[in-house]
């Protein structure tokens, strides 16, 4: 009694904490359709390659200024200093660190995210969710499991193409608009990076990745009815994931990279 | 007093309406049937001047639809109520709201005034005490129904039906036909209805024009039209697939 | 469409004749601000979504960019062994840049989309053309409130996410990091300029006007039912984020160089 009372207190207060739990059991679920066969592996093929075909112009796209007004930045900050060189080593451990996982997981929730929860909650609009189910067909194994793996493995990828893009737009301001060295700054580019941040920028896009369409294909799955469900469904999956990425990435650059604090 | 003259519009290579007139009788229902696909709703949207001609001019009471500015435009639409497919109710206001709509928009009359109109119009299209319902809480029929008050709120001359009895249950359909009538005989303006219901069609209509291959085929009174020896006119009002009117599936290239 | 239209004329040709129509859009949005009634009551109710919707999120998210900019900050202040500065670092990165652009992208992503989302709903519906044959201008109606109200809140947005950032990076200097807690706030208060923080509200300004205009002009053109209002949204998201990171370039070169 007493705990059905605050349970229902706490739902009402955060209405949020219900819905994670319906989020934690998907999740499972999907993770169980994801590991037992069977595994449409050219579902797998085909989210891939239309991850990396509709993603990779608007990373390119956020990434290359995102890295110019961080070139920008320093560039003004650093001259005050005379370390004026230095302006590459930031750009790249920011980009390898921070920017590239972060915006690239953004992005990667604002395009494949939006897209595949509109996708899916079309589909339960639709009535082929439904139709799935009848033909005996496990819609999380055959919609949703290849959608998260492609989002595990293809994430990391296009943070990478990211990263370079990023430091490709702080070179045009810097070198090109700024007037700096250009082989201070090539020279400079690895002076503090290492392979920690490396492998940390990829390992927490992959993070990011399998967040991002887990919450996506939630809420596509669970969508209401009629066009109204639809556009409520994309809407809150980009709210969700972006919130998510950028709470949890906190979390991750201290678990990565805080070990010397 | 409403007139099509020479009126065509294309969208890319299709050609929806192609050279069309016609002269729209005043205070009589006009039923304008065909088989889907043949434009019967750009037929509207050029009428309420939501889509412009590319050819020719449609005039409504002296004015040129296409040729009026933005203001003009919305005075001249002051006229018409348009009842849509599914409604179009607004979903962020309730009945009450929806149908009140129109009369905050162009009206000073006073809360309580509009009330009494609100009132009346719903107590008409047989909705009296659903003022505080939602949209996404009425069934099809009776989301028409609202629709068709608002339409009507501002006593327009000319009422415009888009697919009245479409997606809806024979009975539903049969009492907005009913409705159609009854507020015909009592308002006395000018009805456009689109439709390819064929039973409701000979129902309701005073006058019927046929639309087929963007062009106006047939136009005349109900029984002149049920009489014409066209094969495409025989072929649509008896139901049945053999003929001119063919579904023609596309064909990919390989 | 959409995919069609990127087919037939090339991806670069749907570019331009989308940004084509973009500014037409934006043309009627200026003109029916002057021309036709002001619908006052809506843009009070856009003011409250926003405000009410998003400034609850954007607080908790804001906390946590801060949390992470103090703890990247005192990363690489360290290797000069210039850790005590680090509220510098805070206190300059979060006015200019990041407050601006996290509360740009919230708003963008909760009431944004929200917005390409309901004016789409209300396009594939025929609500618009409904809006249109009663006499409203739909401009005049949806768009212009929903600007409006985002280019007058969204100094105040970024005000509150700078605050919530600011403190959020307080703590986690003083409880995580075990810096000075007087000295990081002497630092942040030293380096605080009203004009770097005016200037950080009209880029706050600026971004609510992208967004808005963005995603009701995707709304707007939605097409195709269900599945269109769905595709509206995505594109509504995918623009505004890219606009927002394009034109951040030039207000910072314009604000603060």
């Amino acid at each position: 009694m007493m705990m059905a009372l605050v349970a229902d207190a706490v739902a009402r207060a955060f209405p949020f904490v219900p819905s994670l739990g319906r989020v934690a059991r998907f999740s499972l679920d999907a993770l169980a359709a994801a590991v037992t066969p069977k595994f449409y592996w050219k579902t797998l093929l085909e989210q891939m390659e239309r991850m990396c075909i509709h993603c990779t112009l608007p990373i390119l796209f956020v990434l290359a200024p995102m890295g110019a007004v961080i070139a920008l930045e320093s560039v003004k900050v650093f001259s005050i200093f005379g370390a004026a060189n230095m302006t590459s080593s930031l750009l790249a451990v920011a980009m390898f660190r921070e920017i590239a996982p972060v915006m690239g997981g953004i992005m990667v929730a604002s395009q494949t995210g939006a897209e595949i929860a509109a996708e899916i909650a079309g589909m339960r609009v639709r009535g082929l969710i439904d139709a799935l189910e009848v033909m005996s067909v496990n819609p999380r194994k055959a919609v949703i499991a290849p959608r998260i793996v492609a989002g595990l493995l293809i994430t990391p990828v296009l943070t990478l193409v990211g990263t370079f893009t990023g430091i490709a737009g702080g070179y045009i301001i810097a070198v090109l608009v700024k007037g700096s060295n250009a082989g201070a700054f090539m020279g400079n580019l690895f002076a503090w990076a290492t392979m920690t941040d490396v492998v940390g920028g990829l390992l927490k896009a992959a993070v990011f990745g399998v967040m991002v369409i887990v919450i996506s294909c939630y809420h596509g799955f669970y969508a209401g009815r009629g066009a109204a469900g639809v556009g409520q469904a994309t809407n809150d999956s980009v709210v969700h994931s972006v919130v998510s990425i950028l709470v949890i990435n906190y979390f991750l650059t201290t678990a990565f990279f805080g070990f010397d604090i | 007093m409403i007139e099509y003259r020479n009126v065509s519009k294309s969208f890319g290579d299709l050609v929806v309406l192609d050279d069309l007139s016609c002269r729209i009788p005043d205070g009589k229902t006009t039923m304008i049937i065909g088989p889907s696909g043949t434009g019967k709703s750009i037929f509207i949207k050029l009428l309420v001047g939501l889509e412009k001609p590319d050819r020719g001019e449609v005039v409504v009471d002296g004015h040129v639809i296409s040729t009026l500015s933005d203001r003009e435009l919305y005075e001249v639409r002051k006229k018409f109520g348009v009842l849509f497919q599914d409604g179009a109710l607004f979903d962020s206001m309730n009945v009450e709201e929806n149908v009140a709509f129109p009369l905050r928009e162009h009206t000073r009359l006073s809360e309580r005034e509009i009330r009494e109109i609100v009132a009346e119009k719903l107590a008409a299209v047989g909705m009296p005490q659903s003022g505080c319902s939602w949209p996404n809480e009425l069934s099809g029929g009776m989301r028409k129904r609202v629709a068709l008050a608002r339409a009507i709120v501002m006593e327009p001359d000319i009422v415009v039906f888009d697919e009245p009895s479409s997606a809806l249950d024979p009975v539903t359909a049969d009492s907005i036909d009913n409705l159609i009538l009854e507020m015909q005989h009592r308002l006395k303006c000018t009805f456009i209805v689109v439709s390819h219901d064929i039973e409701s069609t000979f129902k309701i209509a005073d006058y019927i024009g046929m639309l087929w291959q963007g062009k106006l085929i047939a136009f005349g009174t109900r029984e002149e039209v049920r009489q014409m020896p066209n094969e495409v006119v025989q072929q649509f009002f008896s139901r049945c697939s053999q003929g001119p009117i063919q579904i023609v599936p596309p064909v990919c290239e390989t | 469409m959409v995919i069609g239209d990127t087919v037939r004329q090339g991806a670069f040709g749907f570019l331009f004749s989308e940004l084509g129509r973009y500014g037409y859009f934006l043309a009627e949005t200026l003109r029916y601000l002057f021309y036709r009634k002001f619908y006052l009551g809506n843009l009070i109710d856009e003011m409250n979504v926003i405000g009410s919707r998003s400034v609850p999120i954007l607080s908790a998210v804001s906390a946590f960019v801060g949390m992470n900019l103090c703890v990247e900050g005192y990363i690489i202040f360290k290797k000069f062994g210039a850790q005590n500065l680090v509220g510098m670092f805070v206190a300059v990165a979060n006015i200019r840049e990041l407050s601006p652009l996290v509360a740009g992208l919230i708003v963008g992503a909760k009431a944004g989309t929200q917005m390409a989302a309901r004016i789409g709903t209300m396009r594939v519906t025929d609500q618009i053309d409904a809006l249109q044959v009663i006499g409203v201008n739909p401009f005049s109606y949806l768009v212009i409130p929903r600007v409006a109200a985002a280019v007058l809140v969204m100094p105040l947005v970024v005000v509150v996410a700078y605050f919530f950032s600011t403190l959020a990076a307080y703590m986690v200097a003083v409880l995580q990091l075990g810096l000075n807690g007087s000295a990081f706030l002497e630092l942040v208060y030293a380096n605080i300029t009203l004009e770097d923080m005016l200037k950080g509200m009209v880029k706050g300004s600026v971004f609510g006007g992208i967004v808005t205009t963005i995603s009701c002009y995707s709304g707007y053109r939605a097409w195709g039912g269900a599945w269109g209002v769905g595709v509206a949204t995505n594109l509504a998201v995918v623009r505004m984020a890219t606009a927002m990171v394009f034109f951040n370039i030039f207000l910072t070169e314009v604000l603060f160089m």
